[in-house]
């Protein structure tokens, strides 16, 4: 790589009239689209078939109306994006948004001191302190999910353990709240939060550390000044690993809000399954989908496109 | 300073806590012999009979396990040869093609299970069932598999192929020989990714399995949307150990092949 | 096509390659040939176009026009993989994963040869490049050297018609360099295979190599043995790449009984040999090398002969630099600057110091011609 990079870069000083393609260049040429299309094609196939048609087509559906019976009737409208706004659903979307940033902010609350700890007082039982955050992420989701359901309900754990210590006399409700909303949306993103923090901590250079302490900064400035900039990769990367999943959430808001608690991710799976209301429901997709290319999009300008790369 | 560390401990402590607490809960209630599975009613290993009686756990257990398998297979061969061409050749929409990678990452689940249910009911001739799951799970899982093996080829030194093929190896050999091994780690790290990701997701599949196409995921939630049972806290201690067995063992070898090689 | 004799004068031949990048030519028409046997050096700046040159012919780069012939045969259209020749990377490129054996052996298992005569093979190949004993060894457990040699045995175990090198050295510190080049020169007399060496480093190229060619922009300037580059370079270019030379533009005004009269820019007339074959006006400059001159105390200049050159200057610097001193000496009233190379052992009556006014003096028979 090295050698042709070289003999480019001085070879761009004598830059010659092009001369008639050769027939060597024209097979070169047919060689480079035959690899193309071998390596790549069948991820443009999946591509195109399976990732942008059924997106254009959701696009697509959320212009049309729904008949009577629930059937689809071919008729432009856009009466789907009139009632996103008129009806509830621009408060579900911004309830959701609500709770997004709340468990993005709480991620990062929680995320911070754990991954600074680990990268710098980890020592050999880094590695280990790591594996100990993914593995319990790692499988059995929804079982997971209906344990913390089991410990927040009104006979679960917590409960029982302040009735007992009599704390409290009546059960204190926390399941079918937006607490357990939060608290399930936290618990299910938090490790996409540890994992790029602690990335992001664990390439600082440790003389960064000596040479602001040397320079005299007091441990409060050195962190907003040193540790805190040079990190910010890995938070954009955690935001975006965390903010996006939980605003599309689905099953935690389903099991842990109760039937009557939504947010965008819910509406659209409802629309879909219960109501079957397809137009609706893509309608619902369609924006929710926009709101979250925007968020990227900026993410993206902002932080590059490597920090979202990276953060997989 | 001592007073900072200790806050810190403290915090990640409540966070470990806070994270392993509902696995605890499922590892201690599926030896609790109350029926719902909620309660510590004393020590039982019966539940554990119990499922060993259940076919459907079985049979679904043994349904998501070929999903995943495929899955993880298509994915990873078709995640390998993008990273390679992605990596490789210069050609023009490269960077058009890379984030529409990026799309069903970054789409949530509803979304994309919510546009793969449409497209398959609407245009495609497939019946939901097997095929789309695993359509709808490669679909998914390639663009992981894509990112992660992109990650280990920029580590990797190109003259090697450059060498191997001066040596008399034709690519394809070259790529048996000496790319495919160097690149082991990412695949297998992509697959270490894609495979509990695919036997474990509701989401998704739950929007484009049909009816009658229970996996394991979809079985469970079922049961305990009739209220939880214990068999289900099993299956979850099960899969725990596992996941911690497989870890372990995955460890171990990569620690015996280094002190190999050093 | 035009398959010679079994025993093809040349192991390379080069017959007008060209190779365009886009718009940008890499190599612009270079036909030369490499006899069997020889280590021949290509001798360049980077981006010169030499390492293109070196691909083209192992097969990594395609030719724009032209024909490549390996011991007579053209191999225009074989891939690497066929091509007879092997290339020993500058990165070395040992496959990480593989022992030393298992790298050695890679292009034979390729070939798919018997195991006895792998083994065979490998042990004589570790043994030329002493290095027995290292079998089980992986690639990171090798110091730089031993890398070297384990690239070097990988690729000519396969025993190639031409082993290309793209300076293999250049990752090794001063010493262990020296010490490799020694070896390699050893190893080729031994296997009796054909090396082309590519390098940017003139010295290396004139110990190693027992003919060189010097490229620039894509063109090959001069080949000779090292000897015929370093003491009678024909361009202005090979005189300053090959050694720092002193160079005078200039023409030659007459010829004479002895030796032709040359006139620098700034109006010396100097004395130069006789040569017979060039033209005179095709003499647009002289090189002296700088440890052919002599300084002289400003008194001594009138005993000089008649066929010697005097210059006087000032010493505007001092290198000292162990084996030798440096000295950078002006010309009053010119830009011309002379670098003068003062050895240990020679004589000099001139304290050398800044300002100090000196005479330059050297014999005519050691200006020489550039044509360029």
């Amino acid at each position: 790589m090295a050698t042709t990079a070289e003999s480019r870069l001085a070879e761009s000083s004598r830059v010659q009239t092009a001369s008639p393609e050769t027939s060597g260049e024209r097979e070169m040429k047919r060689r480079h689209r035959f690899q193309v299309a071998t390596y790549l094609g069948p991820i443009m196939f999946v591509q195109v078939l399976f990732v942008l048609a059924p997106l254009s087509f959701i696009l697509m559906f959320s212009v049309l109306k729904t008949g009577p019976y629930g059937n689809i009737v071919f008729e432009l409208t856009l009466e789907n994006y009139r009632n996103l706004l008129d009806t509830g659903y621009a408060t579900v979307f911004f309830k959701s948004i609500y709770y997004a940033l709340q468990t993005n902010f709480v991620c990062i609350l929680l995320s911070y001191p754990l991954a600074y700890y680990i990268a710098r007082y980890g020592g050999r039982w880094k590695a280990s302190l790591l594996l100990l955050i993914v593995i319990p992420s790692w499988t059995a989701y929804i079982i997971r999910l209906y344990a913390l359901k089991t410990i927040l309900g009104s006979n679960g754990l917590i409960n029982n353990f302040l009735i007992d210590l009599g704390v409290i006399q009546l059960p204190i409700q926390f399941l079918y709240t937006s607490y357990a909303v939060s608290a399930g949306l936290v618990y299910t993103w938090l490790p996409f939060m540890v994992l790029p923090l602690y990335a992001a901590l664990e390439g600082l250079d440790s003389s960064l550390w000596e040479a602001a302490k040397d320079l005299g900064a007091t441990p409060v400035r050195r962190f907003f000044r040193v540790t805190l900039p040079l990190t910010r990769g890995g938070l954009l990367a955690g935001t975006l690993l965390v903010f996006i999943p939980s605003l599309g959430d689905w099953l935690v808001p389903h099991l842990l809000g109760g039937s009557k608690f939504m947010m965008a991710g819910t509406l659209v799976a409802h629309k879909f399954t219960a109501a079957g209301d397809i137009p609706g429901g893509s309608c619902l997709a369609a924006a929710l989908a926009f709101v979250l290319l925007l968020l990227i999009y900026f993410v993206i300008r902002f932080g590059g496109r490597e920090s979202l790369e990276q953060a997989l | 300073m001592k007073l900072r560390i200790l806050f810190l401990r403290l915090i990640s402590l409540v966070t470990y806590i806070f994270l392993w607490a509902p696995v605890i809960v499922i590892i201690v209630f599926s030896f609790s012999a109350n029926k719902y599975g909620i309660k510590w009613d004393g020590f039982t290993w019966k539940w554990y009979a119990a499922l060993l009686e259940n076919d459907m756990v079985r049979e679904t257990c043994l349904r998501s396990l070929v999903i995943a398998l495929i899955t993880v297979v298509v994915s990873t061969f078709l995640g390998t040869i993008t990273a390679y061409g992605l990596y490789k050749l210069k050609f023009k929409g490269k960077q058009l093609l890379r984030t529409s990678i990026l799309l069903p990452i970054v789409m949530p689940e509803v979304v994309t299970g919510a546009a793969l249910l449409l497209f398959f009911i609407k245009l495609s001739p497939l019946q939901l069932g097997y095929t789309t799951i695993i359509i709808a799970h490669i679909v998914f899982s390639t663009p992981l598999a894509v990112f992660v093996i992109l990650g280990r080829m920029q580590r990797i030194d190109w003259s090697w192929e450059e060498a191997s093929m001066d040596l008399g190896a034709t690519r394809l050999s070259t790529f048996r020989r000496v790319i495919g091994p160097l690149l082991m780690p990412g695949i297998a790290g992509a697959a270490a990714l894609i495979f509990p990701w695919s036997f474990d997701d509701f989401v998704i599949t739950y929007f484009v399995s049909g009816i009658g196409n229970t996996t394991l995921p979809i079985y469970v939630f079922s049961q305990l949307r009739h209220g939880s049972t214990p068999v289900i806290n099993v299956i979850g201690t099960l899969f725990t150990v596992i996941t911690l067995i497989g870890l372990l063992a995955t460890k171990m070898a990569e620690k015996r092949s280094r002190t190999a090689r050093l | 096509m035009t398959r010679s004799n079994n025993q093809a004068p040349y192991a390379v031949e080069l017959i007008n390659i060209t190779k365009r990048f886009g718009k940008i030519t890499a190599v612009n028409d270079i036909s030369f040939a490499i006899p069997q046997g020889e280590i021949f050096a290509l001798l360049g700046p980077s981006g010169c176009g030499k390492t293109t040159l070196l691909r083209m012919i192992a097969g990594f780069e395609k030719q724009n026009s032209g024909d490549i012939r390996i011991q007579g045969e053209v191999v225009n259209n074989i891939p690497p993989n066929k091509r007879e020749c092997n290339l020993v990377f500058q990165q070395m490129a040992l496959f990480p994963h593989m022992s030393v054996a298992a790298n050695v052996a890679f292009g034979l298992v390729e070939r798919k040869r018997p195991r006895p005569e792998i083994k065979q093979k490998v042990q004589e190949m570790l043994d030329v490049v002493n290095l027995v004993g290292m079998e089980e060894r992986f690639p990171h457990q090798l110091s730089g050297g031993q890398k070297q040699r384990v690239a070097l045995a990988r690729s000519l175990a396969l025993n190639p018609k031409v082993l290309l090198l793209d300076e293999p050295l250049a990752a090794l510190d001063r010493k262990l360099r020296k010490e490799m080049q020694g070896e390699l020169r050893r190893i080729q007399r031994e296997v009796g295979i054909t090396f082309l060496y590519v390098t940017h480093d003139q010295k290396v190229a004139l110990s190693l190599s027992d003919r060189m060619g010097v490229m620039r922009d894509g063109k090959i300037m001069q080949i000779g043995t090292p000897l015929e580059i370093y003491e009678t370079p024909q361009t202005r270019f090979v005189a300053g790449f090959i050694g720092s030379c002193n160079i005078f533009s200039g023409r030659v005004l007459s010829k004479n009984g002895n030796g032709m009269r040359f006139e620098d820019q700034y109006g010396h007339s100097l004395c130069v040999p006789d040569c017979k074959l060039t033209d005179k006006d095709l003499v647009r400059g002289i090189s002296v090398h700088p440890e052919m001159i002599e300084i002289l105390p400003p008194h001594l200049a009138g005993s000089a002969e008649k066929s010697d050159n005097l210059l006087r200057g000032k010493i505007t610097d001092v290198f000292y630099q162990g084996d030798f001193t440096e000295l950078t000496i002006k010309i009053p009233e010119t830009d011309c600057r002379v670098t003068v190379h003062l050895s240990r052992s020679k004589d000099c009556r001139v304290p050398l110091k800044q300002g100090g006014e000196v005479v330059l003096r050297w014999d005519a028979c050691h200006s020489n011609i550039l044509r360029d």
